[in-house]
């Protein structure tokens, strides 16, 4: 279980997240909905210790993120932003420096064929195409099946069919191992085929957090929920 | 395998994969050989007023420890840290399941490393090329003493060349400010004798201390102590930064 509490984190321009506070249950596919530069990044970094001069807890499991960091990181897997990769090694190379321990060395081959990666292992990251460096980012998170999984906008640069794909993986990782994923996003039917419950990041701050189940109960779509949430505010701003 | 030992190899293995450090290493052997051919030649024209050395490794021990290894170690930091935030892979490092304290000094040992390296290299090319020009081993043990020796001034540089690349961030202005910080220490060092008893890059021939009873022990404590504050201030200075670095 993570817990977020008073979450701040403001860059020189004032941009960031304000003391957002938000549970994250094990077992459950989070999906952060918000617009560019709402902060959806910032807190993903957060959650990863990247922009460690944050104020407010980060409790995963009962243990303070800034106290237990090493044991956090050995069970998270991420793609933040952009795939960061090595273009001057191959695509096995990447995976090896992204391996969290010595034994997900051993996961490679698996990793890089359920990202349809198996036959370029051998060629540099440096000549793959946008698509195929989202797919091995991908692939460096899911590395060594971790138990919480970060995923920053993951689908960006994907076809339809990886996308589905992708969906499919996640949900199929959910279900057999239990894996916590937290997902951000800004196309709101992405968040509705993947996630269990989404939380709209509006500006630095949490403005709705519900079940998907819930959402669409209420509303028509995952699209209207946003919107309605996204208007709500700025009225009253 | 601890988790430092892991991250450490993955430095090592990031740099044993950049060729310029073959070309640098490959470069210093030119300069032996050059340094061997030239007096080998000035002995024939000069029919042997000017003798060929005897000890070719400890000759070229100043341009090892002062500039080989230094410009190695220098460009290693950059790959490890200045390149590594401009092409947004230190993500990948930080993801790693260990603190920024332990991956800050993975990547300075993995830089060490390198720089030690080249050194250990030095000493083997110098000692084949002496006995190849039938000096033997004459003074091997001294000389294997003072490269090793001479590897600890070493990891001054290290973190001066960390310090230099978090302040900077873009690679190439890192790599040129952090070998024009150097130099200008060494030529500091150089014609201002005051300067020269502060700067730790004075002690880069720390064999000559050691090894060769030159200084009162007074002194020699002081120049220790020069160099072992000056490493564990740039320490603390580039944990500080690369702590609080925003990714």
């Amino acid at each position: 279980m993570i817990e977020i509490k008073s979450l701040t984190k403001l860059y020189k321009n004032k941009r960031g997240i304000r003391g957002i506070s938000l549970d994250i249950r094990d077992g459950e596919i989070l999906g952060l909905l918000g617009p560019n530069g709402s902060g959806k990044t910032t807190l993903m970094k957060a959650l990863l210790s990247l922009v460690p001069d944050y104020s407010g807890d980060i409790i995963v499991d009962g243990n303070d993120l800034r106290d237990d960091l090493e044991n956090v990181l050995a069970r998270t897997g991420a793609l933040i932003e952009a795939p960061s990769v090595y273009k001057r090694l191959t695509a096995y190379q990447n995976l090896c420096l992204a391996a969290r321990r010595q034994e997900d060395t051993e996961d490679i081959d698996r990793v890089l064929d359920i990202v349809g990666l198996s036959q370029y292992k051998n060629e540099r990251a440096g000549h793959f195409s946008l698509g195929m460096k989202q797919r091995l980012g991908i692939a460096a998170a899911v590395l060594g099946t971790p138990d919480i999984i970060v995923l920053d906008e993951p689908t960006n640069g994907l076809d339809i069919e990886s996308v589905v794909e992708l969906r499919e993986y996640i949900h199929k990782l959910n279900r057999e191992n239990g894996t916590t994923f937290i997902i951000s996003g800004h196309i709101a039917s992405e968040i509705e085929k993947l996630c269990t419950r989404a939380a709209v990041i509006y500006e630095g701050e949490i403005i709705a957090n519900e079940s998907i189940e819930k959402i669409l109960s209420l509303y028509p779509s995952m699209e209207e929920f946003f919107l309605n949430k996204v208007r709500e505010r700025r009225g009253s701003i | 395998m601890s988790r430092f030992t892991f991250a450490y190899k993955k430095e090592c293995f990031k740099l044993l994969h950049r060729k310029k450090y073959i070309v640098l290493v490959i470069l210093g052997i030119l300069v032996s050989i050059v340094r061997y051919g030239g007096t080998a030649l000035l002995a024939r024209l000069s029919e042997d007023t000017i003798k060929l050395t005897s000890r070719l490794s400890l000759e070229m021990l100043p341009f090892a420890v002062e500039i080989l290894a230094p410009t190695v170690i220098l460009f290693a930091v950059c790959d490890l840290f200045a390149t590594e935030l401009s092409n947004d892979t230190m993500k990948v490092s930080l993801l790693q399941p260990v603190s920024r304290f332990k991956l800050l000094t993975a990547k300075a040992a993995a830089a060490l490393t390198a720089g030690a390296a080249s050194l250990i290299v030095m000493f083997v090319v110098n000692l084949i090329i002496q006995i190849v020009a039938g000096n033997g081993f004459s003074g091997m043990g001294a000389a294997f003493a003072a490269y090793l020796i001479d590897i600890v001034p070493l990891v001054g540089i290290v973190f001066l060349g960390i310090t230099v690349n978090l302040l900077i961030g873009a690679p190439a202005g890192a790599a040129i400010c952090s070998i024009a910080v150097y130099a200008a220490m060494k030529y500091l060092g150089l014609y201002t004798s005051a300067a020269n008893t502060l700067l730790f890059t004075a002690a880069a021939k720390l064999h000559q201390m050691l090894l060769g009873h030159t200084l009162p022990f007074g002194a020699l404590m002081c120049r220790l102590g020069i160099l072992f504050g000056s490493i564990l201030i740039l320490y603390s200075v580039s944990y500080i930064i690369f702590d609080k670095k925003n990714i």
